[in-house]
This record gives C-alpha cells, sequence and structure tokens, in this order.
C-alpha cells in the first residue's frame, strides 16, 4: 500500500513506539514517545493528601497536565479530566483510602496525537509506580482525511489538514472502549470505521508494552 | 522450598491456578473477581505450594503487620510517637511499646532520631502502629529501638526484600571483606525500603553506601568482581 502521508508511513501504521521506565526519581516515571511525540509522566503516591481533598472510602487521583510550550490552559485542563476520569475507572483507588495518587504529564514534544501518547506514558508510569489497577488503558488517534481515507497516529500537520480528528482508549483484557474524544465533521460509519483501525492499532501499543515490561524485568531494571 | 517463578504479567492478565488442595492463598499484586484470579500489578507471578503473588517492583511503602522498618521520628503527639516510615501515613509508636518500659522509666526520643521497629497493626483505614518489642517473648530482641549515628539508604523495596531474605550473597560478601579489614559496621535492613548502617569512618560509609546502592542491579558474581578491587584503606 503506497502512501502520500508525510513520512511515507501506512495509513493504518502507528509511529514507533519508545518506553523508557525510571526516567526520573519519584515512585514511578516513563517517558513514552510516538515517534517525535513525547510525553513524560511521573507518580507520586500513595501519599499524604490535604483534608480539603481527602476522600474517606478511596483515594484522590489529581492530575497535571504540563504543555511543551507556555503555561497550561483550557485544553490542558480537559486533558486533565479525561486522564482522571480514565484513571478512576482503572485503579483500585479503594485500596488506600484517605490518599493521594499525583499524576504528572509533562509533554517533552508535540507532534500530534499528544492525549494519546499522555495516557500511555501514564500507564507505564502507574506500573513502574507498582499501583493496584484492575486492567491497563492504552490509546490511540486518528484523523480522517477530505478524501475519506482513516490516518492512524497521525502529525501535527496530518491534524491541521484534515477534517476530524479522535482519540480513543482501550483497556487491555476486552478491548472494550474507555474514553473516546472526538473534533469536526464526519459520519456515523466513519467512526465506527475508526474504532475499529484504532482497536487494531491499540493491540500493537499493548504489545510493545508488553515487551518492554519483559525486558526490563529481565534486565532487572 | 522456594519461590518458583511462573511467568511475567501484566495489570489485568488472568491468572489460571491449579492447586491440589481446594484452598489457595493470594498474595500482593492479585484479585479476585467472582471466578477469575486477575494481576493488578506488573511483575514475576510466583508460587509456594499454594500461595501465589507478584514479585513487583515498588518504591512507596505500603504497611503489613510483622514487617520490619526503619523509622524516623517527626513529632511526639500526646503519649505517642508519630514516626516517618516512608508510607502515605505516618506510623505511631506508643511510648510504652518498648521492651520494660513503664510509665516513670521508658526511652526518651527526640525529633530526628531514627528507629528499627516492627508493624504491629496495618490496616487501610487506620494510621499504622510499630513498637519495639518482640512479638514472642515481649523481650527486647537485640534488633529493636533506637539507630545511634549511622546513614539512611533509600533504595526500591524489592531490593529490599532481596537482602532481607538473603536471596543475594551480597552482604555476606560485604561483611567478609570488612572483617578481612577489621572494619566494624552495623546494618539494620528496614523492608520499607531503608537501610540504615553505621561504621567508624566516614570514608567507609561513603564506600559503604555506594556499593549498596550500585549492587542493585548487579548478580552476586559481578558484586563479588566489585568488592575486591575495593579500597578500604587508609
Amino acid at each position: 500500500m503506497s502512501s502520500n502521508r508525510v513520512d511515507k508511513r501506512k495509513f493504518t501504521e502507528i509511529r514507533p513506539i519508545s518506553i523508557e521506565q525510571n526516567y526520573v526519581n519519584k515512585d514511578g516515571s516513563a517517558l513514552f514517545k510516538f515517534g517525535d511525540s513525547a510525553v513524560l509522566c511521573s507518580i507520586n503516591g500513595p501519599t499524604e493528601v490535604k483534608v480539603r481533598d481527602e476522600k474517606l472510602d478511596k483515594a484522590t487521583i489529581d492530575v497535571s497536565f504540563k504543555p511543551w510550550i507556555g503555561s497550561p490552559g483550557t485544553n490542558e485542563k480537559t486533558h486533565e479530566l479525561v486522564l482522571r476520569s480514565t484513571l478512576e475507572s482503572i485503579i483500585q483507588t479503594n485500596l488506600h483510602p484517605r490518599t493521594l495518587i499525583q499524576v504528572v504529564c509533562q509533554v517533552l514534544m508535540d507532534d500530534g496525537s499528544i492525549l494519546a501518547t499522555a495516557i500511555n506514558a501514564t500507564t507505564m508510569a502507574l506500573i513502574n509506580a507498582g499501583i493496584s489497577m484492575r486492567d491497563i488503558v492504552v490509546a490511540v488517534s486518528c484523523v480522517i482525511c477530505k478524501d475519506g481515507t482513516i490516518l492512524i497516529d497521525p502529525k501535527v500537520q496530518e491534524i491541521e489538514e484534515n477534517q476530524s480528528f479522535h482519540t480513543f482508549a482501550f483497556n487491555k483484557v476486552s478491548l472494550n472502549l474507555l474514553f473516546c474524544e472526538s473534533f469536526g465533521v464526519f459520519t456515523e460509519q466513519q467512526y465506527f470505521d475508526c474504532y475499529e483501525l484504532s482497536k487494531t492499532a491499540a493491540q500493537e501499543v499493548i504489545n510493545e508494552i508488553h515487551n518492554t515490561i519483559k525486558n526490563n524485568i529481565a534486565n532487572g531494571r | 522450598m522456594e519461590f518458583q517463578s511462573v511467568r511475567t504479567v501484566l495489570p489485568g492478565d488472568l491468572v489460571y491456578v491449579e492447586s491440589e488442595k481446594d484452598e489457595i492463598i493470594l498474595g500482593p499484586g492479585l484479585m479476585q473477581n467472582e471466578e477469575s484470579i486477575i494481576c493488578t500489578k506488573a511483575g514475576v507471578l510466583k508460587r509456594k505450594e499454594n500461595s501465589w503473588f507478584i514479585d513487583s517492583d515498588q518504591k512507596r511503602y505500603i504497611p503489613a503487620t510483622g514487617e520490619n522498618v526503619v523509622g524516623r521520628i517527626i513529632g511526639k503527639i500526646g503519649e505517642v510517637y508519630r514516626v516517618d516510615i516512608g508510607s502515605a501515613h505516618q506510623a505511631l509508636l506508643p511510648f510504652l511499646a518498648f521492651d520494660n518500659a513503664t510509665k516513670k522509666n521508658r526511652p526518651n526520643l527526640n525529633i530526628g532520631d531514627l528507629l528499627y521497629a516492627r508493624i504491629s497493626l496495618a490496616n487501610r483505614d487506620i494510621d499504622p502502629e510499630i513498637d519495639c518489642k518482640n512479638p514472642s517473648t515481649n523481650k527486647a530482641d537485640v534488633v529493636y529501638g533506637e539507630l545511634k549515628k549511622g546513614f539512611i539508604l533509600k533504595c526500591s523495596l524489592r531490593y529490599c526484600r532481596r537482602l532481607f531474605s538473603l536471596e543475594t550473597k551480597i552482604i555476606e560478601i560485604l561483611d567478609k571483606k570488612l572483617a578481612q579489614k577489621n572494619i566494624e559496621t552495623h546494618i539494620a535492613i528496614g523492608l520499607n525500603g531503608r537501610i540504615w548502617f553505621y561504621t567508624e569512618k566516614i570514608k567507609h560509609a561513603v564506600v559503604f553506601y555506594n556499593v549498596l546502592k550500585r549492587a542493585e542491579t548487579m548478580s552476586d558474581d559481578e558484586f563479588l568482581e566489585i568488592v575486591k578491587n575495593l579500597d578500604l584503606d587508609g
């Protein structure tokens, strides 16, 4: 399949993934890269919580999302909200009542699909921190071109040129949809096509994560 | 019987358990969900007869009853000391939780003092409690109590577990080397990711610190090689 994408990838191909754990000296951290897009996520916790945020029956999850350039705006606030609600569905917060799990995502390089990269980075950091989770979550983005073709894991240039942009997050075990976000104009059929393609790409991300974890454990980290 | 490694798992993986007995014991990282058992942590699934658990790499300590910890006193409130053991909540150490302690005659510890203690109560809903008593005889085991002078080294929980259970020969090798040179050292390994040690000379303390810190990712043979070339004179 020949392709006219900027980096000559196939339409349904994700960019090369690179994962590095124990990146900073925290309870857990990971650097996740989709090609040039890179997000560093660090986790602190379960740790002491302010009385104001304390929940008697479960852990409080606090997410901060720091952009590549400038200070956090409304976009980053939305990402924080998305990350927090997604994480609350997979972390076993009931195991650590009256504590805080602090998640900090720092974008190191923005080359498109940044929310998906951040979700994957957070997953890797949570695994590194040893926080109990029912499942893990992986995310993939895609765009629909003006001619109707679907591009998986788009770069910035591809997002700007196209009609609609979607981000899907799946869990690992059953590949069920945990979260989705869409911008732009698209038909119902196109949406479901995107969903199916993202699901296949998500499986690739899961395989990559699995290999990384296996290697890290084998090498004693 | 040794622990037997089964395979590497990720959170959400299902575990199929064949056991001769009807009853199985699930340790850290495993959870029962209706009919199945699922993993909640990434690591190596291990078993010993009918006990199963996941050996994961973690830095934050979560208290469990009976574990030995190295703590630092950070406050005195009423009849208890508040002790930092690296967990989410500060541990409580009652003034009378020492051997032979009475209302009139009890150890007087100050803020900043270090101690070696045992977790006597660990419950997710209550602050953990620790004591410095030997549980079986209620008599002082030499190890529990204040740690005078010395240094603290922070490391991962798995490393501490390995050192504590003597799974690696790191301590043994180091001990031999130090005995050769007639260097006196004391060491206390806390399962909360803190190792306390004392050496008379600062120089030895620096060497000790660096060697222990770097040994985390080494095998016994590699470590032996490093220790052989250590310069402890002067």
